[in-house]
C-alpha cells in the first residue's frame, strides 16, 4: 500500500527528527544566553548517557524494580553536577575572552570528554532500551509508542523553554544577560548564576536527549557524532535564536531524509536533502524562525 | 693522474654514501638479540575498541614466541604508534618507524585510511609490510613487499554471491551496503561474482540499496527492501550499522536469511544487537562470513597466552586478528633462508604456505597478493540465552 509506505517513512522521520530537535535545544539555550556555540554538547550528552547506562545496568542487576526510572533520575542528577562543573572549571574562567576563544574551549572539551569516556567506560558499544518498548502494527505499518514519547518530550521541553524565557523573571535575567552581561550585572542581575544555571539546564537536556537517542544508536563513544551534526543543522535551519525552529528543523531533516531515501535515491539522499536545506537558507539566512538582528542607528 | 685519482675519489665517495644505505636497508632492525618491528594503528578515541584488543592479541603472540626462545635466535620487539585513525598521522608514524626507528618490518598496520595513505612510502622504501587490519582491495596491487592476509572486500563479495546462489539457493537477492569504500568494494564483488557465475539476473538493481555509515534510521532502506520481496539480503555494513539493520529487520518483519561481512564475525557484534530484547526472530536469520578456522584446539594457544599476559581482557575477533598478524610475520621469518634481510624475508614469504594458525591457509606466490581466499559461513545460534556464531558450511574458495 503506497500510502502506508509514505506514512511509515514520515513516522520514522518524525521520530529521528525529534532526536535531532532534542539534541539541538540545549545548544540553542546556551547560544541564546552567551552567544557561545557549544560544540561539545554532543560529547557531554554522550558522557551523561554512559552514566545513565551504567546506572541502568547496575540497578537492573541489583534487582531494582524500575531500573529505567532510576537511570533517568540518575542522569538528571549527574548531568546537573556535570554541567555545573563544566561551567565553573572551563567556561567561567574564560568569560572575558573573545567569543572565538570560548568556542575553542568547547572544541577542546570534545576531545577531553570523549577521551575521558573511552578511558572510564571503555570503547564497546552497548544496547540501551527504549523508554517505552515494543511496537504497534497498523497493517504493514509499524508505530513505536517510544516515538510519541520522544516527540512529546521535545515539544514539552520546547514549550517550557519558551515559557521560561518569555514569561518568567529568570527569563528576563537570561535575556538581559544575553543582551549585555555587564549592564545586566550593574542592574542587579546575577549573571554568573544565570550562566551557570543555563549550562546546567543545557547539560540536563543533553542527558535526556542522549537517553532517547541511545536506543537508536547504542551507547558508545561515537554515538552522538552524526546526531550532533544534524542537530546543529536543524538549529541553523530553524533559527539559532528560536526554540520552535530547531524542533521544526529537526523534523524537516528527519522526514526529508526518509522520503528522499525511499522515493529518489539512498545514494543521493544526503546531497539532495542538504542541498535543499542550503537553498532554504539562501532565502532565509537566519533560519525559518530566527530573528533578524536589528541595529539601532 | 690527478684526474684518475679524482674519478676514484668520486666513485669511493658515491660508494661510501650508498653502501651504508644499502646495508642498512637490507638488515635494519636486526641485531644479534632482537628483531625490531613496527606497527601503526588506532588505540585511542572512538575506534579504540578495534585497536586495543587487536594489539593485545599481537603482543600476546610475540610475548609467547619470545618466552619460547624467540625466532632465529632473536626476540621480537614491537614498536607501536597510535594514529588515532587519522591517515596523516599514520603516514608520519610509518615514516618514523622506517627511517628513524629503523624497524625490520611493518606488521599489522591497522585501518584502511592509514594503510592507503602510507602505501607509497612503504612501497618506495621496500620494507616488508605484513598483514593489514583492512580489507581494502588496493592492498592486493601495491607491490611485492606487501603481504595482505585478511580477505579483501571485493573477493568477499564474490564469495558471498556464490554462497547466496549455491548454499542459500537465492534467486532474488537484495543488497544493503554502507556507502563508503568498504560497502562499495563489497557490492562490486557481489556484482562480479554473480557475473562470473552467469547469474546477474539474481540481483535486480532496484534491490541494491545504500545507506550512510552513521545512519540511525533504517526506515527507508528497509521499506525499499520489503518492496523487492527478496529471498535473501546481503548486508555489507560494518558492525555499528549492521546491528541497527538487524533490529530494523525485526521491527519490519523481514524474514529471509541475511548474510553479512566477516568484519562482524564476533560475539561482541551480537552483544551490541542485544538479540533477546531487540531481534529475537531476526537474529536467527543472520549469517556471517568468516575466514578464521576457529575451534577449541586452534584457539587454545591464544587463550592460554591471553590469560597469562592480558587476564582482564576479553578475547574477540580483533584479538584473533592481531594474533594472526603475529603468526604471519613469524611464519615468514621461519620460512626465511640465509641472512635476515628484506630480500630474503620477501623471498621466504613468496613460498609460504602456513596452515598451522588461526586462518585456514595463508600463502603467497610472486605477484599474487590475494590474502586469505578460503571462507565459510556461520549462523547465529542461541544456548541458554547466549548468542554466538556456529560454522554452518565448509571453507570454500570462489
Amino acid at each position: 500500500m503506497h500510502w502506508q509506505i509514505f506514512l511509515q517513512n514520515v513516522f520514522g522521520g518524525i521520530e529521528t527528527g525529534s532526536l535531532y530537535a532534542l539534541a539541538a535545544l540545549g545548544v540553542v539555550l546556551i547560544y541564546r544566553v552567551s552567544d557561545v556555540t557549544n560544540f561539545a554538547q554532543g560529547e557531554m550528552a554522550m558522557f551523561s548517557t554512559f552514566v545513565t547506562y551504567t546506572i541502568w545496568v547496575y540497578s537492573a542487576n541489583a534487582g531494582f524494580p524500575y531500573p529505567y526510572i532510576a537511570a533517568f533520575i540518575g542522569a538528571l542528577i549527574f548531568s546537573a553536577i556535570f554541567g555545573f562543573l563544566i561551567e565553573r572549571i572551563f567556561i567561567r574562567p574564560t568569560s572575558d575572552s573573545s567569543l572565538l576563544g570560548k568556542m575553542i574551549v568547547t572544541l577542546g572539551l570534545i576531545l577531553m570528554v570523549n577521551g575521558s569516556a573511552g578511558a572510564i567506560f571503555g570503547t564497546d558499544s552497548h544496547y540501551m532500551q527504549r523508554a517505552i518498548t515494543g511496537h504497534i502494527r497498523f497493517g504493514n505499518m509499524i508505530i513505536r509508542p517510544h516515538s510519541f514519547f520522544v516527540i512529546g518530550l521535545a515539544i514539552v521541553i520546547m514549550l517550557v523553554l519558551f515559557y521560561m524565557i518569555k514569561f518568567t523573571m529568570f527569563g528576563v535575567a537570561i535575556r538581559a544577560t544575553a543582551q549585555n552581561d555587564k549592564v545586566a550585572k550593574l542592574m542587579g542581575v546575577p549573571t554568573k548564576k544565570v550562566t551557570a544555571f543555563t549550562w546546567i539546564m543545557a547539560t540536563m537536556m543533553g542527558a535526556i536527549a542522549g537517553l532517547m537517542i541511545a536506543p537508536a544508536t547504542n551507547v558508545y563513544t561515537g554515538m552522538m557524532a552524526d546526531i550532533h551534526l544534524k542537530s546543529f543543522i536543524a538549529a541553523v535551519l530553524g533559527g539559532f535564536t528560536s526554540f520552535v525552529g530547531p524542533v521544526i528543523g529537526g523534523l524537516m531533516i528527519g522526514i526529508l531524509d526518509n522520503l528522499v531515501g525511499y522515493y529518489i535515491s539512498t545514494n543521493w539522499q544526503t546531497v539532495i536533502v542538504y542541498g535543499f536545506l542550503i537553498i532554504i537558507l539562501i532565502f532565509k539566512p537566519y533560519g525559518l524562525f530566527g530573528e533578524i538582528p536589528k541595529k539601532k542607528v | 693522474m690527478l684526474k684518475k685519482l679524482s674519478k676514484v675519489g668520486v666513485m669511493a665517495l658515491v660508494a661510501a654514501l650508498l653502501l651504508p644505505g644499502l646495508v642498512m636497508a637490507s638488515s635494519q632492525g636486526v641485531d644479534d638479540n632482537t628483531i625490531t618491528i613496527g606497527s601503526v594503528g588506532v588505540t585511542s578515541g572512538p575506534a579504540a575498541f578495534i585497536g586495543q584488543p587487536y594489539y593485545e592479541g599481537m603482543r600476546a603472540y610475540f610475548q609467547t614466541v619470545n618466552d619460547e626462545g624467540g625466532v632465529l635466535g632473536r626476540e621480537i620487539e614491537l614498536i607501536h604508534r597510535d594514529d588515532e585513525f587519522d591517515p596523516a598521522q599514520a603516514r608520519d608514524h610509518v615514516e618514523e618507524l622506517i627511517y628513524d626507528e629503523e624497524v625490520f618490518a611493518i606488521v599489522g598496520q591497522l585501518g584502511t585510511p592509514g594503510v592507503i595513505s602510507s602505501a607509497q612510502l612503504v612501497s618506495d622504501s621496500g620494507i616488508p609490510s605484513v598483514y593489514f587490519g583492512s580489507g581494502a582491495t588496493e592492498l592486493t596491487e601495491l607491490g611485492e613487499n606487501f603481504f595482505p592476509v585478511q580477505p579483501n572486500y571485493v573477493y568477499e563479495g564474490k564469495l558471498m554471491a556464490k554462497y547466496a546462489v549455491e548454499h542459500f539457493e537465492a534467486e532474488n537477492i537484495a543488497v544493503l551496503y554502507q556507502n563508503d569504500d568498504v560497502g562499495r568494494d563489497g557490492i562490486q564483488g557481489i556484482r562480479e561474482g554473480l557475473a562470473e557465475l552467469d547469474m546477474e539476473d539474481h540481483l535486480n538493481e532496484d534491490a541494491v540499496i545504500s545507506h550512510n555509515p552513521n545512519q540511525s534510521d533504517f526506515t527507508a532502506p528497509m521499506q525499499r527492501i520489503l518492496v523487492q520481496d527478496p529471498d535473501m539480503v546481503i548486508v555489507f555494513s560494518l558492525s555499528q550499522a549492521a546491528s541497527l539493520i538487524v533490529r530494523a529487520a525485526e521491527d519490519f518483519g523481514l524474514e529471509v536469511p541475511m548474510l553479512t561481512t566477516y568484519s562482524n564475525a564476533d560475539a561482541s557484534f551480537l552483544a551490541t544487537i542485544e538479540p533477546s530484547e531487540t531481534a529475537p526472530n531476526a537474529i536467527h536469520n543472520l549469517h556471517v562470513m568468516g575466514w578464521l578456522d576457529v575451534d577449541d584446539e586452534s584457539l587454545a594457544p591464544l587463550i592460554t597466552s591471553m590469560e597469562e599476559y592480558y587476564p582482564d581482557s576479553t578475547i574477540n575477533a580483533y584479538t584473533m586478528a592481531g594474533w594472526v598478524a603475529g603468526e604471519t610475520f613469524v611464519a615468514g621469518l621461519r620460512n626465511l633462508e640465509g641472512d635476515i634481510t628484506w630480500e630474503n624475508y620477501i623471498a621466504g614469504m613468496n613460498t609460504l604456505e602456513f596452515t598451522d594458525g588461526l586462518a585456514a591457509e595463508i600463502s603467497f606466490e610472486p605477484g599474487v597478493r590475494q590474502g586469505v581466499t578460503f571462507m565459510a559461513v556461520s549462523k547465529v545460534v542461541e544456548e541458554d540465552g547466549e548468542y554466538f556464531f556456529e560454522q554452518l558450511t565448509d571453507f570454500m574458495e570462489f
